[in-house]
């Protein structure tokens, strides 16, 4: 790792790729800077990078902060006698200061030394005329037709392990010439930018030593540039790698019944005999975060419906919910039917046969073969003589707790926070039909207020420091949903009410997604009326029918795609282009970007709506099973174009966990 | 019938594997002598008072298999009760809510520890394949070639009963990994008393300690 967080010497890239799926975390400083950077290896190949930087006295397009972008690409491995060679784009979006491309390589020459060298344009120019700010920018674009132009610089340097273990030496020749960073620039025709002169440029040459005893941190001290010290910091981690066991109890030892199985069913006349079996089931399953919504026994066959209140890796929840009817049914039923319901959902079945589920159990090769023989399908319906529990509609849930709400790696602070209570109510009426409700009152205010809008288009966005100012306490929602089965692989929902912060009105969703399919289908249709600044029950003016058209891609490679396509909340029409690397335990890492018919000059800063974005389960962290997640969005400014309503309770991320391809992707962990 | 009332089985995973007594569905009458022990254990603990160490007459009269394990990777080392036999698989809970499943003397599976064994197979006298799944879940083995070496008589205590057994060792290995298992076997019946068996690369090993049938 390099002082700009990719993989490098000390300032300058190199073409090595970090492990896959790696994300790297960089902090590092000198002359002034001061540089955060995340970096993704999004494929072996590829590399993503965020950058957020600080210089001592600078105004960068009227923000204290800088934040770049970088791709890094290995467009050929290293053999025996040729080197690695990658191509990188440094800041290619954004303001700038850091833009420059290279193509560099780099080869093992001893198992102990490494050699890199490099050809680079704009900040590796080794010159000093870099184009950095430009009139009129708008800033969020690519600018395509500066690359790999005008004059190059050539860069290098070596790397060699010390005998101290995990120490490490190295030696470069930088070709940037830092001319920004050495020259006064109080433009009187920019007023809103200004670069002071940071620091001495004397030499192109910087040293450094590097220590790191193993994969999940790097530290760095560095004589840089003949004049100035550097100190870098990086820990990485690796969703495919890292993270902690997962400490749920055992689940129940499967004690098959004894052979020749007892083929009797005078248990049929038993009264109440579901009733009864779903009680016994919820004494072992409600432990295990799961609640029995119904059974329907018959003198072969037990289906189950339940509700998973716990477990992310839905394949679990089906182990826990078999083992648990292996324990209690009656001997002379044969097959299980599990049917996962969520928000009141029946999503999937999946359809087990007692006497292989009590083989497989301990079967050396037991997890793959119990893959091939439990059969998931589209949700069966209810049978007539299942009933579903009546103590468990209607049902009134509430929650008084608190709230924060952190903002990090905006252009204008890196960190903001605001919390408070929020009051959350649930009334579930019957199987997918519920209302629901927050309000929140701020303790801790920060809040973010974008620049007022100077487009032409509505302010449907831009208005949010309106509301956070306002709207305390606010009515966060307060929304009547009914979700639904048109068939068995078509989903529905309807939603009216307060549906968020700054907009009510009615939402229709419709999803076809069957089981095993990787794909999905599905449209969505909302008129909505902005909501009064104070957050209450009033309504504005304006008001709009906005919808989009959706279709879903799980590429079965770790790659998702999602396309929406329609009329957003400015009455623009566009799309959505959202990617996602998806893991099998839960993490994604992914970016989208919305373009729509709003000229860029329109939109304002940042010319269109795009950003990234990260989930990382909660389990994957505190080493037991949650559904919760942790989620952190990255955008470019607030602004009125490509702006989406965000209403709750969208069908696909409900019924996609139960599906054939995140249920397989996990598997073994119908077992644990 | 097994509807109509919960088994023994089920009466001992319940008061094991919860953290009140209260989830006894069962009732008292069915709760095994272990499985009291285990609750006034556990009560006393959390007064404060230090669990009286296992002697031979607070076993003497338990029915169920009963064996001593500990990983001393994981800081388990607790009291296990046979909960689930399915075929000649026998699976053992402790109070904490994990599982050992030992199969002709040998270990097959483990759960509820943070790196779980999933399964382990053997085929022939040499291969052994253990199972396990990745942190994103994915099915990883590995498979080691295995040899028994030497023989040495031994005299061993397990809760308070001394023993002269034979202890014999095994060495296996695969490319990235080696682990020795230990098994102390009476000449006599055949019977294995004590193990020591890996679990996987960050669990380390098991010891076993069988204290009844």
């Amino acid at each position: 790792m390099n002082m700009f967080g990719t993989s490098g010497l000390i300032d300058m890239p190199s073409a090595e790729s970090q492990p896959d799926a790696e994300f790297s975390t960089t902090i590092s400083s000198f002359a002034g800077s001061v540089r955060g950077t995340f970096t993704f290896q999004v494929t072996p190949r590829l590399s993503g990078t965020f950058r957020y930087t600080k210089i001592d006295n600078w105004v960068f397009d009227n923000e204290t902060y800088d934040r770049s972008f970088d791709f890094q690409y290995r467009l050929l491995d290293e053999t025996e006698f040729r080197p690695a060679l990658a191509i990188g784009l440094r800041d290619f979006m954004g303001t700038g200061i850091y833009s420059g491309q290279y193509i560099v390589a780099t080869k093992n020459i001893t198992p102990k030394l490494k050699v890199t060298g490099g050809v680079g344009w704009g900040r590796f120019s080794n010159s000093d005329d870099i184009q950095v700010y430009r009139e009129g920018n708008l800033g969020g674009k690519p600018s395509i037709d500066d690359w790999f132009s005008g004059p190059a610089g050539f860069f290098g340097g070596v790397e060699w392990q010390t005998p101290v273990k995990g120490l490490r030496a190295k030696v470069e020749y930088s070709s940037d010439k830092y001319a920004i960073e050495n020259t006064l620039d109080r433009d009187e025709n920019f007023p809103n930018r200004r670069s002071e002169i940071t620091f001495d440029r004397k030499s192109p040459l910087n040293f450094g030593l590097e220590y790191s005893r193993n994969s999940s941190y790097s530290v760095g001290l560095y004589y840089m540039y003949g004049s100035e010290v550097g100190l870098r910091f990086t820990t990485s981690l690796n969703p495919k790698t890292g993270g902690r066991g997962i400490r749920d109890s055992a689940p129940l030892p499967i004690t098959p019944r004894a052979r020749p199985v007892d083929r009797s069913t005078d248990w049929q006349s038993v009264d109440n005999i579901n009733a009864k079996g779903r009680k016994q089931l919820n004494t072992l399953l409600n432990k295990e975060g799961l609640v029995v919504e119904s059974l329907a026994l018959s003198a072969n066959r037990a289906e189950l419906r339940v509700r998973n209140e716990r477990y992310i890796t839905t394949a679990q929840a089906y182990g826990r919910a078999a083992r648990a009817m292996a324990f209690v049914m009656p001997d002379s039923v044969d097959t299980f039917v599990i049917t996962p319901v969520e928000q009141g959902l029946p999503v999937a079945s999946m359809t087990i046969n007692r006497d292989q589920l009590e083989k497989f159990e301990n079967d050396p090769n037991g997890i793959v073969k119990s893959a091939r023989a439990f059969d998931l399908s589209d949700a069966r319906k209810l049978p007539s003589i299942g009933e579903l529990d009546p103590e468990l509609y209607p049902d009134f849930t509430w929650s008084l707790a608190p709230y924060v709400s952190i903002k990090v790696f905006d252009s204008d602070d890196p960190f903001a926070i605001t919390g408070g209570l929020r009051l959350r109510g649930d009334l579930d009426i019957s199987p997918g039909f519920s209302i629901s409700g927050s309000i929140s009152k701020k303790l801790i205010k920060n809040d973010f207020e974008p620049s007022p809008s100077e487009s032409n288009l509505p302010a449907v966005r831009t208005d949010i420091g309106q509301y956070n100012r306002q709207g305390d306490p606010s009515l966060d929602r307060l929304t009547a949903d009914y979700l639904f089965k048109l068939s068995p692989a078509v989903y529905g929902r309807v939603s009216a009410g307060y549906l968020e912060k700054m907009y009510g009105g009615v939402s229709a969703e419709v999803l076809y997604k069957p089981v095993e399919q990787n794909w999905g289908l599905g449209a969505e249709i909302n008129y909505v009326k902005q909501r009064d600044f104070d957050m209450r029950l009033g309504f504005r003016d304006y008001s709009v029918v906005t919808g989009h058209v959706s279709g879903y891609l799980d590429m079965n490679n770790g790659f998702a795609l999602q396309l929406d396509a329609g009329r957003y909340l400015a009455g623009d029409v566009g799309a959505t282009f959202s990617i996602d690397r998806t893991f099998d335990n839960g993490w994604k890492v992914g970016a989208y970007a919305t373009l729509t018919d709003v000229p860029a000059e329109d939109f304002g800063e940042g010319s269109f709506d795009k950003g990234v974005r990260m989930e990382i389960p909660l389990s994957w962290a505190i080493g037991t099973s949650s559904k919760k997640t942790v989620n952190n969005t990255l955008t470019s400014l607030t602004r009125d174009g490509g702006a989406r309503l965000n209403v709750e309770n969208r069908l696909y991320p409900i019924v996609k966990d139960y599906h054939t391809n995140a249920v397989s992707g996990s598997w073994g962990r119908f077992w644990r | 019938m097994k509807l109509i009332g919960l088994s023994i089985g089920v009466a001992i995973v319940l008061s094991l594997g919860a953290c009140s007594s209260e989830n006894n569905v069962a009732g008292g009458g069915l709760m095994s002598d272990t499985a009291k022990q285990m609750i006034a254990e556990r009560k006393a603990k959390r007064s404060g008072v230090k669990p009286k160490p296992l002697s031979r007459a607070s076993i003497a009269n338990v029915k169920q298999s009963i064996a001593q394990i500990s990983v001393p990777k994981a800081g388990v080392k607790s009291l296990f009760t046979m909960v689930s036999q399915n075929g000649s698989n026998r699976t053992f809970l402790n109070k904490g809510g994990k599982t050992f499943t030992i199969r002709n003397n040998k270990l097959v599976a483990t759960r509820g520890l943070e790196y779980d064994l999933m399964a382990m197979g053997t085929s022939g006298q040499k291969m052994r394949t253990y199972r396990y799944l990745t942190p994103e879940n994915h099915l990883a083995e590995i498979q080691f070639s295995c040899e028994f070496e030497g023989q040495t008589s031994d005299t061993i205590t397990i809760v308070e009963k001394n023993y002269t057994l034979t202890r014999v060792e095994e060495f296996c290995k695969s490319p990235t990994h080696a682990f020795k298992n230990r098994y102390w076997i009476s000449q006599a019946s055949g019977k294995v008393w004590k193990s020591q068996q890996w679990i996987s690369p960050q669990m380390g090993h098991a010891i076993i300690e069988i204290l009844n049938n």
